[in-house]
């Protein structure tokens, strides 16, 4: 799968493939393997006729935008226009957006099209995509095995193949997470690189959206539509665009790469192996490798859980359920409900200073840490997640689940750009590779995510 | 029924809480981060007002989806308990 989306691209753009026929085919391969996958809770039913529209736009000699009838998957976190925003949630389960997110404003702009909604864990709380209120998805990648969330359907669609490009969210991990379980490409964005305008909160200081694709040439394109300046959002950094995907480069000789031990105490052996073999690799293609020091990594986690609880309370409470929709507490999951209490527990003034502030505290040196070691190095590599994919309806507790983000939730906390690429498997179990750059260094890792996937 | 349910995942949503106290005992006080960056954007720009098919078409659908509307396209809210 190493440059699928850009042939797709000029098939369409030389006419050997047809927009309809595109779509057609993506909508045969849903058809087919949803009912198992379960990686879509609803399909576009304007897709087709969006189609020919475009491709009547081709065959009078127009100039289609960067996504050109490619088919798009989209976090039903993420509204857009006519479809279901339902977090899949029963709390929404009957919301129908009434407009367009300002991330599909822009993937329409550029002539994509949104092909369906996807499943996930409920309200993007979970790292399995097994909290979902329309089911669990499965892992086309290693069937029967949590697929990883909590952008669960948006990596499934693109392992199983049901559509070209997904769009994602992250905020501890949701976008890299899946894609290593899944074995394909993420990228989550510097914070505040896409605007989050049209987003339903998971926690508002580190959520991002961001795609997920086959390859990394795809990732690149998409980011590149999606990213830049809105001017009617409050914290977005002052990027008007970025060009990347024409500018990907498989030299990769003279970089600087980061890794730390820390990584190997968090992860378990089999999955670190694969890390090293993948380490290694990237030294043979001509990087230099340093050890760069994070002592504090895995303190993240613990404050990560109680920002995100607060912040996800204070997201929720319009959702009181009156007249409108159902109230959340009466209707939730048990993880959704846990960190609502968890939110509203912290969020008590008695206990505010004690806890959320000393969280924030530990955002501070978890940022600092992160920020002194990518001075160093043009990038950090190591594992996306400590562990393998459990089998479906595998019972953990709360604390084991959420030690799959030991090694996601920092790059979140700092607000830094992280991408994946598959580093290898174990037992027929994708692992990824994570590359963490500098806040808007996203160039310096699709480079390295580029050179690794030309290499393999 | 509801908060039954509350009661009895309240065990596990303390236990985060707890091992952060213990993950964090012994960490130096620092300054708080709330964003990972402040350039904050205070000012939006005026921008053009929405055309009337658009106006009515956003009208039609927030509609669509209100839980109850009345003869005239207004929509009907319940007053919340507590003003009562």
């Amino acid at each position: 799968m190493d440059e699928v989306t850009k042939e797709k691209l000029e098939a369409i753009r030389r006419g050997e493939l047809s927009i309809v026929e595109n779509v057609e085919r993506a909508l045969e391969r849903i058809e087919k393997l949803n009912p198992k996958i379960n990686a879509f809770i609803e399909v576009n039913p304007e897709a087709r006729a969006q189609a020919e529209e475009l491709e009547r736009k081709l065959k009078k000699g127009e100039r289609l935008g960067k996504l050109a009838g490619l088919t798009i998957g989209v976090k039903s976190n993420i509204n857009v226009l006519g479809l279901r925003a339902t977090c899949a949630s029963k709390t929404l389960e009957n919301y129908v957006a009434t407009y367009d997110a300002e991330v599909i404003r822009r993937v329409k702009a550029a002539d994509g099209i949104i092909i369906g909604m996807t499943n996930m864990d409920e309200f993007a709380c979970g790292s399995s995509g097994e909290t979902s209120a329309f089911g669990p998805t499965d892992n086309p990648a290693a069937l029967g095995h949590i697929p990883g969330g909590s952008s669960s359907g948006s990596a499934a669609a693109i392992a199983a193949g049901m559509c070209d490009l997904c769009l994602g969210t992250d905020t501890g991990g949701s976008i890299r997470n899946p894609a290593s379980h899944c074995g394909i490409v993420g990228l989550k964005p510097t914070y505040g690189l896409v605007p989050r305008q049209g987003l339903i909160d998971l926690a508002m200081s580190l959520d991002q959206i961001g795609p997920l694709s086959p390859d990394v040439y795809g990732a690149a394109l998409l980011l590149e539509v999606i990213a830049g300046r809105n001017p009617n959002e409050c914290v977005m950094l002052d990027v008007r665009g970025v060009e990347l995907a024409d500018e990907l480069n498989v030299d990769i000789r003279g970089m600087r790469i980061g890794v730390s031990p820390k990584f190997e105490e968090l992860t378990e052996l089999g999955v670190m192996e694969v890390i090293d073999g993948a380490i290694e690799k990237l030294h043979d293609l001509g990087a230099e490798i340093v050890e760069v020091d994070l002592p504090h990594l895995e303190k993240g986690l613990p404050a990560y859980y109680l920002i995100m609880s607060v912040e996800f309370f204070s997201a929720t409470r319009k959702f009181d359920g009156r007249k409108y929709g159902k109230r959340i507490e009466e209707v939730c999951g048990e993880e959704v409900l846990r960190r609502i209490i968890r939110g509203r527990y912290i969020s008590r003034k008695e206990y505010r200073g004690k806890y959320y502030q000393r969280a924030l505290q530990v955002r501070t040196l978890i940022r600092r840490e992160l920020m002194s070691a990518l001075e160093r190095v043009d990038v950090i590599v190591g594992p996306t997640v400590p562990k393998l994919p459990h089998k479906l309806g595998t019972k953990l507790t709360p604390m084991e689940m959420y030690a799959y983000d030991y090694l996601t939730v920092p790059a979140n906390l700092a607000g830094i750009c992280g991408g994946v690429v598959k580093a290898g498997e174990v037992n027929g179990i994708p692992v990824g590779l994570q590359i963490q750059g500098k806040m808007l260094g996203e160039k310096a890792v699709l480079r390295v995510m580029r050179a690794f996937e030309a290499s393999a | 029924m509801a908060e039954r349910r509350e009661d009895e995942v309240e065990l596990s949503a303390e236990e985060i809480i707890k091992s952060f106290v213990e993950a964090t005992k012994d960490m130096p006080s620092e300054v708080e981060t709330y964003y990972s960056h402040e350039a904050y954007n205070v000012l939006r720009p005026d921008g053009e007002p929405s055309s009337e098919e658009a106006r009515r078409d956003f009208r039609r659908r927030f509609l669509a989806i209100a839980p109850s509307t009345d003869e005239d396209g207004n929509i009907r809210v319940e007053v919340a308990r507590w003003t009562r």
